[in-house]
C-alpha cells in the first residue's frame, strides 16, 4: 500500500506542470480561466487586452494613438537607382507538347539605396496559357509561368505571370545585381492552336 | 601589329556590349512631403540616359502599395493619391549622358482626410519599333506625400500562433506572426520575442526583424523562431511572448501563444512509468484474487 502510495505521487509531479495552468500570474502579466482543451480567457498587461488560449495564440489584438502631422516638411533620400533589361523582346516560339519552351532577359539593377531594391512586375497585358499553379511548368500539361535566378531572386519554383509578382529584392546597395527572368510554356495534346502573346512591364524602386 | 589588331578586336567587342546597353537611372530614391489639404507643391526627379543613343522616356505617376512580405509592388488605380499628382512633361528626350528633370505639381483635394500614401514617379524608356516588345522596365522615385493633421497609429495583431499545440522539440518552433496597420500612416516596427515557462520565468529571448515600415492598412506576415538556447526546458506549458514596438509615437503592444512542450525523454519515461503502474496494479488485483481463493478453499 505505502508503494502504491509512493506510485501516485510520483504520477502527481508528473502532472504538476499541468495542474498549474489555471493560476499563472505575476506583477504584469496574468492569466485566468484558461485550459489545456479549450483555452479561452481574458489576459491584462501594462499597455494591452488581449484573448488568450493554448494552442491556438491570439486571435486579435490591437491598441493605437493619434499624432499630428504638421504640414511644411519636406525631405528627400539622394541616390539614384539605375536600370539595363537586355532584351526586351522575348519569343517562346512554337510550343510543343514534347517540350518546354522557355525565353529570358536579364535586368541589371545599380542603387546606392541603404534601404536596396525591389523589382516586380507591375503590369500584364494580354492573356497567356493556363497558369501555372504546382511550382513547375511540365511537359505535355498546359502550363505558363516565370522563373528568376540570381542572388537577390526572391523564388526558386516556377509561378504565374501576375501583376504584383516580386521578382528580386535586395535589403543593401546593390551594383550591377543581375536577375535572370524566364518565361516558361508547356502545352498538352488538348490546348488549342492559336497565337498568344503577352506584355509585361516592371517596376524598380528603392524599398520603403 | 597583333597586339594593335588584338587591341582593336577588345575596344569593338566593348563598343558593341555599350551599343546593346539600355540603361537609364533615377534620382532620389525617395522624398517625403507634408501638405495641407487642398494645397499642392512642385516636386522634382531627375532621369539621366546612360546609353550611347538619344532616347526618349516616358514619365508617369503609378500607385504604390506594399505587399504582405513587405515589398513595395506598383500599379495604376491602386492607390487614390495617384490622382493627387499629375506630371508636367509626359515624354522627354534625353541625349546620351545627360540628366534632364522632369516636374510634378501635387494638388491636395480640399476635404482630404490626414492620411500618408504612396506615390512611384515613373520613368521608362519608349523603346524604338514598340510593337515587337514585350518585355519593358521603368524605374520609380518613391513620393511619400503626407496629409497634415491628425493621423492614428494602430497596429492590429491578427495572427500569433504556430501550427501545433504540443511539440516534443523547440528546436526550430516557427510563430506565424500577422500585422496589421489599421492606422492611417506607416508604421515602423520592431519586437522582442520572449519565451516564459509555466514558473512563469523568462527562460529565453531574442530580437525580432519584422521588416520595414508597415504602411496603412496593409497586412505583414513573418515567421518568427523561437529563441531556444542552450540549456534545458523542463516539460510544462510555455508562452511565447511578442513584444511590438511601432510607430512614430513608439507604441507597445504585446501578444502571446501559449503550448504545451513535453520532450521525447520525458514521454518515454512516464510511459515507463504508467507501464509500471499497470504492471503493479494487476499483479495486486492477481495477488488478491489468489489470496481471496485460497481463502475460499
Amino acid at each position: 500500500m505505502y508503494k502504491f502510495a509512493k506510485l501516485n505521487l510520483f504520477i502527481a509531479m508528473l502532472m504538476l506542470p499541468i495542474s498549474v495552468l489555471a493560476a499563472m500570474s505575476s506583477t504584469n502579466y496574468m492569466i485566468y480561466a484558461d485550459s489545456l482543451e479549450t483555452g479561452g480567457g481574458l489576459s491584462s498587461g501594462g499597455g494591452y487586452n488581449l484573448e488568450d488560449t493554448i494552442g491556438e495564440g491570439i486571435i486579435s489584438g490591437s491598441v493605437g494613438s493619434n499624432y499630428t502631422i504638421k504640414a511644411g516638411y519636406q525631405a528627400m533620400v539622394l541616390g539614384s537607382l539605375a536600370l539595363n533589361i537586355d532584351n526586351y523582346t522575348l519569343n517562346l516560339g512554337d510550343l510543343s507538347t514534347t517540350e518546354i519552351k522557355s525565353a529570358s532577359t536579364t535586368i541589371t539593377i545599380t542603387t546606392d539605396s541603404a534601404s536596396g531594391y525591389s523589382a516586380s512586375v507591375q503590369s500584364v497585358i494580354g492573356v497567356g496559357l493556363t497558369a501555372v499553379s504546382d511550382g513547375s511548368v511540365t511537359i505535355g500539361e498546359e502550363e505558363y509561368g516565370m522563373a528568376v535566378s540570381g542572388s537577390d531572386a526572391v523564388f526558386a519554383d516556377d509561378r504565374s505571370v501576375i501583376a504584383g509578382r516580386v521578382l528580386a529584392n535586395k535589403t543593401s546597395p546593390a551594383i550591377g545585381s543581375q536577375t535572370e527572368v524566364t518565361f516558361k510554356a508547356a502545352i498538352s495534346s488538348t490546348t488549342p492552336s492559336g497565337d498568344k502573346s503577352q506584355i509585361v512591364n516592371i517596376g524598380v524602386s528603392a524599398n520603403f | 601589329m597583333i597586339k594593335k589588331i588584338f587591341f582593336l578586336v577588345i575596344c569593338t567587342l566593348l563598343l558593341g556590349v555599350v551599343t546593346e546597353a539600355n540603361a537609364f537611372s533615377v534620382s532620389p530614391l525617395k522624398q517625403t512631403v507634408t501638405l495641407e489639404q487642398g494645397t499642392g507643391r512642385n516636386v522634382k526627379i531627375k532621369v539621366r540616359n546612360t546609353e550611347r543613343l538619344t532616347t526618349k522616356y516616358k514619365i508617369s505617376v503609378i500607385g504604390v502599395k506594399q505587399d504582405d512580405g513587405g515589398y513595395p509592388v506598383y500599379g495604376v488605380g491602386i492607390e487614390e493619391a495617384e490622382n493627387w499628382v499629375k506630371v508636367e512633361q509626359e515624354v522627354v528626350e534625353i541625349n546620351p549622358g545627360k540628366e534632364v528633370e522632369v516636374g510634378f505639381k501635387i494638388s491636395i483635394p480640399k476635404g482630404t482626410f490626414p492620411s500618408s500614401h504612396y506615390i512611384g514617379l515613373s520613368a521608362e524608356p519608349v523603346l524604338s519599333g514598340e510593337g515587337n516588345k514585350n518585355f519593358s522596365g521603368k524605374l520609380i522615385s518613391l513620393l511619400l506625400l503626407e496629409v497634415s493633421g491628425e493621423v492614428s497609429e494602430t497596429l492590429s495583431v491578427i495572427n500569433w500562433s504556430g501550427e501545433k499545440s504540443l511539440y516534443w522539440n523547440l528546436d526550430k518552433v516557427k510563430i506565424n506572426a500577422v500585422l496589421k496597420n489599421s492606422g492611417n500612416t506607416e508604421l515602423p516596427l520592431s519586437g522582442k520575442i520572449r519565451l516564459y515557462n509555466w514558473l512563469d520565468k523568462k527562460v529565453a529571448d531574442s530580437d525580432v526583424y519584422l521588416g520595414n515600415n508597415l504602411l496603412p492598412q496593409t497586412q505583414r506576415k513573418n515567421e518568427v523562431l523561437l529563441p531556444i538556447q542552450n540549456g534545458i526546458y523542463l516539460p510544462g506549458v510555455y508562452r511565447a511572448q511578442l513584444d511590438l514596438v511601432y510607430g512614430r509615437t513608439a507604441q507597445k503592444l504585446s501578444v502571446q501563444y501559449s503550448f504545451l512542450y513535453v520532450p521525447i525523454v520525458w514521454m518515454i519515461v512516464g510511459g515507463i512509468a504508467l507501464l509500471f503502474i499497470i504492471f503493479v496494479l494487476i499483479k495486486k488485483i492477481i495477488n488478491k484474487k489468489r489470496q481471496l481463493s485460497l481463502r475460499g478453499m
